[in-house]
């Protein structure tokens, strides 16, 4: 069972990284990459990383698709979008997708958490993870918070439109 | 049993996707996504070799991975916002910030 599980992650992943490099819809490869994050995720389950499944699907599903998609909107890329506006033709792989997503979250949620691991020493990774982050990586640790400051600060730099006389600030 | 060497050939697999969309693709969003792929193969192969060597230092590094990868989505992207405003499209060949002798462009 664990091998299928992992063969079939290994496939999501894939398959979602190949949908991001096929698609000519910038929507359809932020889905794609989507779908393989979401993998991932469940490959950090499986390999007894239960924190990193977690940020994975927080950070990367949550948020960095989001953004993906956002400025994808937000630019309106009418010529390239258009191809999306039709049916999605690959709407059941999709579907397909995260139903085979199911067994890994059903897995998760039921406390199959050191099934999914293998024996590794799941219960307490998190704590361990923790500890480890604010003792031996504290440093790098307090460091991330610089540079996500520094991060905000400059994507708010680069995209402050110039007040110009007459025009939309 | 999903062993290092799997781990290793899915993220060889998936760093090659990533690699092969940076160069064919020429729409700058998707390229950044296939930064984040190459970016994910390495977050798995730390991570798999944390396992491997029982070591909670590959999952700390993957962690950092992602804030880095996270920053770097924030910036890249108003990077592109910002060439869409120049150029007015995404594809990173219409983008040309110097002219073909070198010499900046007058806008």
């Amino acid at each position: 069972m664990r091998p299928l599980l992992f063969i079939l992650l290994a496939l999501l992943t894939l398959g979602g990284g190949l949908w991001v490099l096929v698609r000519r819809s910038p929507v359809d490869s932020a889905l794609g990459l989507l779908v393989a994050m979401v993998a991932i995720s469940g490959h950090y389950m499986m390999l007894g990383a239960p924190f990193l499944a977690a940020v994975q699907l927080i950070v990367y599903g949550g948020a960095v698709v989001i953004l993906f998609l956002f400025v994808i909107m937000l630019l309106n890329l009418r010529r390239e979008t258009l191809a999306a506006r039709r049916p999605p033709r690959g709407r059941w792989l999709y579907a397909l997708a995260g139903a085979a997503l199911m067994p890994a979250l059903a897995g998760l949620f039921r406390g199959g958490r050191g099934w999914l691991a293998g024996g590794a020493p799941a219960e307490g990774t998190v704590e361990e993870l923790g500890r480890a982050l604010f003792q031996r990586w504290v440093y790098p640790f307090e460091l991330t918070s610089v540079l996500l400051l520094a991060a905000l600060a400059g994507a708010v730099a680069l995209t402050r439109q110039a007040p110009r006389d007459g025009g939309e600030a | 049993m999903p062993e290092l060497n799997h781990y290793l050939l899915l993220a060889v697999l998936l760093f090659g996707l990533g690699a092969a969309g940076v160069l064919i693709r020429r729409n700058a969003l998707v390229i950044l996504m296939c930064v984040e792929l190459m970016l994910n193969a390495a977050n798995l192969v730390l991570v798999a070799f944390g396992r491997e060597r029982g070591s909670l230092d590959g999952q700390a590094f993957a962690f950092f991975s992602m804030t880095v990868a996270a920053a770097e989505v924030a910036v890249g992207l108003a990077i592109v916002v910002l060439i869409y405003r120049h150029s007015g499209s995404t594809d990173i060949e219409q983008v040309r910030l110097f002219g073909r002798d070198g010499q900046e462009e007058e806008r």
